[in-house]
C-alpha cells in the first residue's frame, strides 16, 4: 500500500454489497450485480476532482473475479487490470472434472439456525467491523450488516451444483455459466484495458490463469511466480508488478513492461533444508513468448506393482509401514495393484509434504510409486497427464450408483531428508471420465469434460474403467539424486469426494476395493512434458 | 519511477450505487509532508468481498486501534 501511495497513486478499497460495512445482499459470488456496481465505482472514482480520470484495478482470487466482472461492463475510464490467481470458468476452476472443492468460504457468513444465533452473530459482526468515519455509534453499520442476513452461501453452491448445467433458483439457466467470466469473454476483450495476470507455481488456479491468458485478446502479460494461493507472495511481491504496470499504463512511463516477452515463468525447486520455495536457491525465471513451451518429447512413467526400491513410508499407529512401489520408464507385465479405498484422507492439494501425517496422510493411506534417483537435474514445464485404469473388485457397502474419485499427486522426494514436497495434482470423478462435448472457450486442447446432468456413467463390480486426467501445469526442477513420487488416493481433504457423506455419517461403512491396472493395453502411467529432449537449434 | 509522496490519509465513507445501495469505500490519499496532492492522481481500485480495515490488538492485548491494511488478499 505505502509503495503505491508513495509513488503517487490513490488507492481505493471498495467492498461489494453484502460484505463488511457495505449495505445490500450478496446472493452469489461474482454476480452481474457485482460487475455492474464495480463498473459504476470505476466511473465514480474517475469523475472525482482528485482523480486524473485514469483508473486501474488490482487484486487476486475473489478480487480477480470482481475485476473480470468490471472489465465485462467496459467502463470508459478503466485503463488496466492486474488480475491474480483466479479462474476464467467457475465450474472448471472449482468443480474440476466433477469433484467440487470444499473451500472458498471466507466471504460467507454462518448465521446459525435460530433467531438467537442470528442476533449473536449480528452483534459480533457489528463489533468486529469498522464503521465508516461518519458512523461512530455504528447505527448505519448495524443496518448494513442486518441486510447481509439474506446473503447466499458460496460453499453450499459449490457442493450442491455438481454439474455444469446445474440450475439454482437465483438464475434462469446454468448457475455456473451465469457466474463465469468465460460467458462474458467477448465483452471483456472489448474493454480496451491492458491486462496483467499473475499465477503461482503452486496456486490451485494456475491452469485457469493460463487459460484466461490464452483467451484474452487484449494487450496482456502473465507472470507465474513462486506463489501459492494463501501464503505471503515473495520474489517478487506482486505489488511491484502492479506498480510497474501502473507506471506504464496510467502515467505513460516507458519502463519496457509491454515490450518484454509476455510470459515470465518461475521454474521452482523446493529448498528442503530451509523449507521454502521462494528466495535464493529455489529456482529461476524464464521469459517466454507463448504457452505451452515447445515439447520435444513426453516422458512416460509406468506404475508397477514391484516394491524393489526398498523405501517404506510410515503406516501410522498399529499399522505396518507402507512400501513404495516402482515408477519406471519400462512397462511392467500385466498385473494389478489392489487398493481398498480409504476415505477421510487428511492431505489436500496445498499440503506440502504428503508424508507428514502417518495416520491419515495421502502417502500412508494411498498408493505410492517412486522413480529411481534422477541421474541429473531435470525440469518439467507444461501440462502432465495421468492415465489411470482400474477394475472394481468389490463395491463394499456403498449404495448404488457406485462412483470412485481418483486423485493423483506428484511430489519431489528427497532421500537425504526423507521428506517430500507436493508440486502437482489432478483429479477426476470416474463416472465423468468420458471426454464429452465442445469447450465453450479455448481449452488449449486439453481433454474437455462437459460434466452435464446425464453424463455420469456409473461403475459396476467387475468393470474396468480408464481415466485420462490432465494434471495442473508444472514449473518444477527435480534435483539430481532426488526421486519423483506419485501418490494416488480416492479421497482428499477439502474436496467433496464421492463417498464422503456416507463415510462421515457412517464411519464403519465398507469402502470399495479396486485394482489399478499395470501393463497390458491399459497401463496406469504418468506422462510428463520434456522441453529439452530432441530440441532443435532454432527452437 | 519517482517517489513523490511520503505519507497517506485514510478516509472511510459510503458510495451510493444507482439503486441506493451504499458500499463501503476506504480511500488512501498520498500526502507529501502532510499535504494533499496539488494535482489529480490516478486511482488503483481493489473491489473486494474481504475486509480492508480491522481492529488490531495493542501491546497490552486490548483491541482498540483502527488500522488500514491492504493484505495480500486485496492487492
Amino acid at each position: 500500500m505505502d509503495t503505491l501511495t508513495d509513488y503517487g497513486y490513490i488507492v481505493a478499497v471498495v467492498q461489494v454489497r453484502g460484505c463488511g460495512a457495505s449495505f445490500g445482499t450478496r446472493k452469489v459470488v461474482a454476480s452481474r450485480q457485482e460487475a455492474q456496481d464495480g463498473a459504476y465505482v470505476v466511473e465514480y472514482l474517475a469523475s472525482q476532482p482528485w482523480c486524473d480520470q485514469n483508473v486501474m484495478t488490482a487484486g487476486q482470487s475473489y478480487n480477480g473475479q470482481t475485476q473480470l466482472g468490471i472489465l465485462s461492463r467496459k467502463p470508459a475510464h478503466l485503463r488496466a487490470a492486474y488480475i491474480g490467481k483466479t479462474d476464467l470458468n467457475r465450474y472448471d476452476g472449482w468443480v474440476r472434472n466433477g469433484i467440487p472443492r470444499a473451500f472458498g468460504s471466507r466471504p460467507d457468513i454462518d448465521w446459525g439456525k435460530t433467531r438467537e444465533e442470528q442476533e449473536a452473530v449480528l452483534e459480533r459482526l457489528v463489533q468486529e467491523t469498522v464503521p465508516v468515519d461518519a458512523d461512530p455509534e455504528r447505527q448505519l453499520l448495524r443496518e448494513a450488516i442486518s441486510e447481509h442476513l439474506r446473503n447466499g452461501s458460496q460453499v453450499t453452491a459449490q457442493r450442491e451444483y455438481n454439474w455444469r448445467d446445474s440450475e439454482c433458483p437465483y438464475f434462469e439457466g446454468s448457475f455456473w455459466d451465469a457466474l463465469s467470466a468465460s460467458t462474458y469473454l467477448q465483452d471483456i476483450n472489448a474493454s480496451g484495458a491492458v491486462v496483467y495476470l499473475d499465477g503461482g507455481v503452486l496456486d490451485v488456479f494456475r491452469r485457469d490463469t493460463i487459460l484466461l491468458y490464452h483467451n484474452l485478446t487484449l494487450p496482456k502479460k502473465l507472470i507465474i511466480g513462486p506463489w501459492d494461493h494463501i501464503r505471503p507472495k515473495l520474489d517478487p511481491e506482486p505489488r511491484f508488478e502492479i506498480l510497474r504496470l501502473a507506471e506504464h499504463v496510467l502515467k505513460g512511463v516507458e519502463n519496457g513492461i509491454m515490450e518484454e516477452p509476455p510470459l515470465t515463468l518461475r521454474v521452482m525447486e523446493y529448498d528442503f533444508q530451509n523449507h521454502r520455495y521462494s528466495g535464493p536457491g529455489t529456482g529461476y525465471y524464464r521469459k517466454e513468448n507463448s504457452w505451452p513451451l515447445w515439447e520435444g518429447r513426453r516422458d512416460v512413467f509406468y506404475l508397477s506393482p514391484e516394491s524393489r526400491n526398498g523405501i517404506l513410508f510410515a503406516g501410522g499407529t498399529g499399522k505396518e509401514n507402507v512400501p513404495a512401489a516402482v515408477l519406471s520408464a519400462a512397462q511392467p507385465e500385466m498385473s494389478g495393484i489392489v487398493y481398498p479405498v480409504v476415505y477421510g484422507i487428511s492431505s489436500g492439494v496445498e499440503t506440502d509434504d504428503l508424508l507428514a501425517d502417518p495416520e491419515r496422510g495421502a502417502c500412508s493411506r494411498g498408493m505410492n510409486f517412486l522413480t529411481d534417483p534422477y541421474p541429473e537435474d531435470i525440469e518439467y514445464i507444461g501440462h502432465p497427464f495421468a492415465d489411470i485404469s482400474f477394475t472394481v473388485l468389490d463395491a463394499g457397502e456403498m449404495p448404488a450408483p457406485l462412483d470412485v474419485d481418483v486423485f493423483v499427486m506428484l511430489s519431489d522426494f528427497d532421500p537425504e531428508t526423507g521428506q517430500a514436497f507436493q508440486f502437482c495434482s489432478g483429479w477426476m470423478r470416474s463416472s465423468l471420465r468420458t471426454p464429452i462435448g465442445t469447450p465453450s472457450y479455448d481449452f488449449l486442447g486439453l481433454p474437455w469434460h462437459d460434466c452435464r446432468k446425464g453424463d455420469n456413467e456409473y461403475l459396476e463390480t467387475g468393470g474396468t474403467y480408464s481415466l485420462q486426467i490432465d494434471l495442473l501445469p508444472v514449473f518444477y526442477r527435480i534435483r539430481k539424486g532426488h526421486r519423483l513420487l506419485l501418490t494416488v488416493t480416492c479421497s482428499l481433504d477439502r474436496t467433496y469426494y464421492a463417498g464422503r457423506e456416507i463415510c462421515e455419517m457412517s464411519p464403519g461403512t465398507a469402502a470399495p476395493v479396486i485394482s489399478f491396472c499395470t501393463g497390458g493395453d491399459k497401463p496406469c502411467c504418468l506422462i510428463l512434458p520434456n522441453i529439452y529432449a530432441d530440441k532443435p537449434e532454432n527452437t | 519511477m519517482e517517489k513523490n509522496y511520503n505519507g497517506r490519509k485514510q478516509t472511510h465513507t459510503y458510495l451510493t450505487m444507482p439503486d441506493g445501495t451504499r458500499l463501503s469505500c476506504v480511500l488512501f490519499m498520498p500526502l507529501k509532508d502532510g499535504k494533499e496532492p496539488e494535482v489529480p492522481l490516478p486511482v488503483i481500485l481493489s473491489y473486494t468481498a474481504y475486509e480492508c480495515l480491522y481492529y488490531a490488538a495493542g501491546p497490552d492485548g486490548t483491541v482498540s486501534s483502527r488500522q488500514g491494511q491492504i493484505s495480500t488478499w486485496i492487492l
